[in-house]
């Protein structure tokens, strides 16, 4: 766990604008959580419409999914560690 | 940027307005729609800002011809080149920013050297405990430009990653970015995701434009 503080204080429910809102909403639809990156990224909104879906949809599996969990989630281990990115 | 509007086709095809990120890329990116359709959009904002970026395009190409540099990416390089170009920024000061003297030049504003300092903290992996870097690019940019340019920057290293790792070749064609993104063309290229079409043409790009 780090314990280094975040740069950007991570926009709160309660915070949040219209459009982190809505953000937020489909970040519980597709991940069924906010995680603290999409309440970081909800400050540049515009851009994280679509960052949001993106991360979830490389990461996680489903029925069109282009790679099987196993393989893809060894590679996200891998690249996590080579980043050296403990989140 | 009236000419970016109609980016070369990939596969060899006439320039027709549906590629925006140039040959090769669309073409890879059909065999794997789910992620790109988010994926296109998402690289596009960074590259070029959207109507509402808080950061202004010549710092931004800057910023990111700086992360191009740095993954030695020729790809995006001559892209964003050619984004440059179009925004009035000169081949002296471009080979500025791709040189090591960049710190030290009097040609950049000190908004612009923050954002291109920023952008080469987070291409080089330093970002995080680059207390300097941090202190000077938050001098000039709110919690909002601080995120959009981490995020453009982060994503301009994956788009380097992205077409280093597929040997992407870039065509003499192929133009800059519209900066900024304007949002009806946003809309219209993401919409010819969704429905499919940007992807079936850019698999089978005889099939007629759009």
């Amino acid at each position: 766990m780090s314990t280094v503080a975040p740069r950007v204080p991570p926009v709160a429910d309660e915070e949040a604008s219209p459009e982190a809102r809505e953000l937020f909403g489909a970040a519980r639809e597709l991940l069924g959580f906010v995680s603290n990156f999409t309440r970081t990224a909800a400050h540049a909104p515009e851009l994280a419409r679509w960052v949001v879906p993106l991360i979830a949809a490389v990461q996680r599996g489903g029925p069109d999914a282009e790679l099987e969990p196993r393989v893809k989630e060894l590679a996200i281990l891998r690249t996590s560690s080579l980043n050296r990115c403990s989140f | 940027m009236d000419g970016a509007h109609a980016h070369s086709g990939g596969l060899g095809q006439a320039r027709a307005p549906w590629d925006p990120l140039g040959p090769g890329l669309t073409g890879c990116l059909a065999l794997v729609p789910r992620s790109a359709r988010w994926l296109v959009p998402a690289l596009l904002l960074a590259l070029g800002g959207g109507e509402r970026s808080r950061i202004d395009p010549r710092a931004r190409t800057l910023a990111l011809l700086r992360v191009a540099c740095v993954e030695r990416s020729p790809y995006w390089r001559v892209r964003l080149e050619r984004t440059a170009d179009s925004l009035g920024i000169g081949p002296e000061e471009v080979e500025v920013v791709e040189s090591d003297d960049w710190e030290l030049t009097p040609a950049l504003e000190p908004r612009e050297r923050a954002a291109v300092l920023w952008a080469d903290r987070v291409a080089r992996r330093l970002a995080r405990r680059d207390r300097r870097a941090h202190d000077e690019v938050r001098r000039w940019f709110d919690d909002e430009g601080f995120v959009e340019l981490t995020l453009a920057a982060s994503l301009t290293v994956m788009a380097c990653r992205l077409a280093n790792a597929l040997r992407l070749e870039d065509s003499s064609e192929a133009s800059g970015f519209p900066s900024p993104v304007p949002t009806e063309l946003l809309r219209s290229w993401s919409g010819q995701m969704f429905d499919g079409s940007l992807f079936s043409r850019a698999a089978h790009p005889r099939s007629g434009s759009p």
